[in-house]
């Protein structure tokens, strides 16, 4: 049900249902990481024990996050920072955050789906010869010593990159339910399926239970080291896509009655499911290659980049039905990457289409083409693998895991969100939450984000980045992490769209911030159940807040295309003005808030 | 392989595997419900012709808040 309105604005949009929604989301948390990170990470953090540490993290982490993003997405039925800009008006600022953390990730993700693809040709006739990790970084990336930005453009990867973002637009041009909803119902069990026969063609191949007993065997003291647990909570964080909008893009697709709690014990074990499935069948792979080589698994286990376009093609090249295996390989990481591309690319596209009420095709040409520009512009060459590689690390490390700390921290601790949050999934849901939920969302996550974050800067700081020259780092690493908070500020400082304002009040009320809660509790209200129609934010027009109201200290300012007729002031940011609040047929009062 | 790593490798299946089952046997069991606030944007779009948005599209939406 794609209902395309004239006005724009893209709470219009829908999944058909949840089945829809579950495919998408799983599309979007498989990605690249579950296929070339996790089998490392288990192998590197204890083997077989690590699944403890693992298990525990996606129970008391990775669900409860996902559930958290679906149910601020679900409730206030917006891109992410018209929901957060809902949920208060001062969190605007989060979802732009996020938003710009999509771009980044957008930008350079493109390059690795280029590859996937060209590799998954390169299958068949095996053209990396005998030294595969020469072939990539010489032959085909023709990787420069100097670590800096330049123009040299490898034209093959510059094609390919741009392959893949021409079908993302055209995806993304055939709506929420046509574009995203089907392409994911096709892939996601294509990926399955593919990977299924490879991992079954990986496990005949002699040496495959020597890399299976690598993976795991297990080392119990692992478990007592806490850099095994922050491995295995950073594992579960970046491979479930939460934290960065995408969930909350999704989940605003949703219907309104639609089982959130349920859907997000599905998407968590299916992402887990496939993680498990990956490093069976790259474990086996490499205990195959070991076994060729005549050397140990720990030798030639390694994860990213090296295991899926050096170690896997070096594999290919000595395995019966090679080409095969490789096929299923790469196209498995070009499909499970891509998946993950459209709903990061996604984000972007609600929130500008939210922002500045387009329609659609006008919002995805907005977006798309900038971001493959940018993308095309400086990673298909010779400079961009050392970019990527800096871009990617910072993004994740610093980018990801602080917006996510603030966020948690805001919601939980500054405007007590959760309670509010938990009874609306709750009626909705079939699985029920208590205060478990809100200990584990509000409590562990923050605790295990701020070690894992703390831990990452210290080193960083003082290591430097992977030799890489200061100033390089200091750009494109440090300098573009703080960057995206500054843009994002500077967003959120930006007037909605007169249609995005003026058409919809938020469906939900937002949250009472701590002071206002405080009051109610004393007064034995509740928190999370209006009477009337207090506290119900309204549309976008509300620069003030709600303690703002129960104060009576409402300042409210008109953006400068308000209706101004009459009020012939011809400067928009002096008309700062002082009334009780606009449009008080469904406004809060002092009165009733108070 | 070693028998410490097949009984791992089991474990392991049957937590990630079974919980991913028992997940979608839970979801089964929770038939999708259709009500009449599936099409959110009627009500506003309505309300738009009536030129009186913001009133009536928060009527439009009260049912649901109510639930909340």
């Amino acid at each position: 049900m794609s209902t395309e309105k004239p006005r724009g604005g893209a709470a219009k949009e829908a999944f058909s249902g949840r089945t829809m929604f579950i495919f998408a989301a799983i599309g979007s948390a498989v990605g690249l990481g579950n296929i070339w990170r996790f089998p490392y990470v288990a192998f590197d953090n204890g083997g077989g024990a690590f699944m403890i540490p693992y298990l525990v993290a996606l129970l008391t982490a990775g669900i409860p996050l996902l559930m958290l993003d679906y149910a601020i997405g679900h409730r206030y039925r917006g891109s992410a920072p018209l929901s957060f800009r809902r949920l208060h008006p001062k969190l605007e600022t989060i979802g732009w955050w996020q938003l710009c953390i999509c771009v980044v990730i957008a930008i350079y993700y493109a390059l690795i789906i280029g590859w996937a693809m060209q590799y998954t040709v390169f299958s068949f006739g095996k053209v990396w010869g005998d030294d595969p990790a020469s072939f990539f970084m010489k032959d085909y990336m023709r990787v420069s010593d100097q670590v800096t930005i330049g123009f040299d453009f490898i034209w093959p990867v510059f094609i390919a990159t741009a392959i893949a973002w021409l079908v993302l637009l055209v995806v993304l041009m055939l709506g929420v339910q046509n574009g995203i909803g089907k392409m994911n119902v096709v892939l996601i069990p294509l990926l399955v399926v593919m990977f299924l026969i490879m991992v079954g063609m990986a496990l005949t191949l002699p040496g495959a239970a020597k890399g299976l007993d690598a993976l795991f065997t297990p080392s119990w003291g692992a478990l007592a080291d806490s850099s095994v647990w922050v491995a295995a909570y950073g594992q579960i964080f970046f491979s479930l896509s939460v934290g960065f909008g995408i969930m909350v893009t999704y989940a605003s697709y949703l219907k309104p009655r639609s089982d959130l709690s349920g859907s997000a014990l599905v998407v968590g074990f299916a992402n887990s499911s496939f993680e498990l499935l990956a490093g069976i069948g790259v474990f086996a792979a490499l205990g195959f290659m070991a076994n060729a080589s005549g050397t140990q698994v720990a030798d030639v286990a390694t994860s990213g980049i090296g295991l899926a376009f050096i170690a896997f093609p070096a594999i290919i090249s000595q395995a019966p039905f090679g080409t095969l295996i490789g096929v299923l390989f790469f196209g498995a990481l070009a499909f499970a990457g891509f998946t993950s591309l459209i709903s990061i690319v996604e984000v972007i596209v609600a929130g500008v289409r939210d922002k500045l009420g387009l329609s659609r095709p006008a919002a995805v040409s907005l977006v798309v083409i900038p971001l493959a520009a940018l993308s095309l512009l400086f990673f298909p060459t010779t400079t961009g693998l050392n970019l990527l590689d800096v871009v990617d690390s910072f993004v994740n490390n610093f980018g990801i895991v602080t917006a996510a700390l603030i966020s948690v921290m805001l919601l939980s601790a500054g405007f007590t969100a959760l309670p509010t949050l938990r009874d609306h999934i709750n009626s909705v849901s079939s699985f029920k939450l208590g205060r478990t939920w809100m200990i584990m969302a509000g409590g562990i996550t923050p605790l295990i984000l701020g070690y894992i974050l703390i831990d990452q800067v210290t080193k960083t700081a003082s290591e430097g980045y992977n030799d890489m020259p200061q100033w390089f780092v200091n750009t494109f690493g440090w300098g573009m992490a703080a960057a995206l908070v500054v843009i994002a500020f500077l967003l959120s400082r930006l007037p909605w769209s007169r249609r995005t304002a003026e058409a919809f009040t938020s469906p939900a009320p937002a949250i009472q911030d701590a002071y206002l809660d405080r009051k109610a509790i004393a007064r034995h209200d509740p928190l999370t159940h209006y009477t009337g129609t207090a506290g119900r934010t309204a549309a976008l027009d509300q620069d003030f807040s709600l303690r703002a109201i129960d104060r009576g200290t409402v300042v409210r300012k008109d953006a400068p295309w308000a209706h101004s007729a009459g009020e012939n002031v011809p400067d928009g940011a002096d008309r700062a003005q002082s009334r009780p609040a606009t449009g008080s047929q469904s406004r809060p009062t002092e009165g009733e808030l108070s | 392989m070693s028998s410490t790593a097949v009984i791992m490798m089991v474990v392991a299946m049957v937590m990630v595997w079974g919980g991913l089952l028992l997940a979608l046997v839970n979801i089964k069991r929770s038939p999708e419900e259709v009500d009449e606030l599936d099409t959110p944007s009627d009500a506003e779009h309505a309300a738009d012709r009536d030129g009186s948005a913001s009133t009536a599209a928060t009527a439009g939406t009260e049912p649901e808040r109510d639930r909340v």
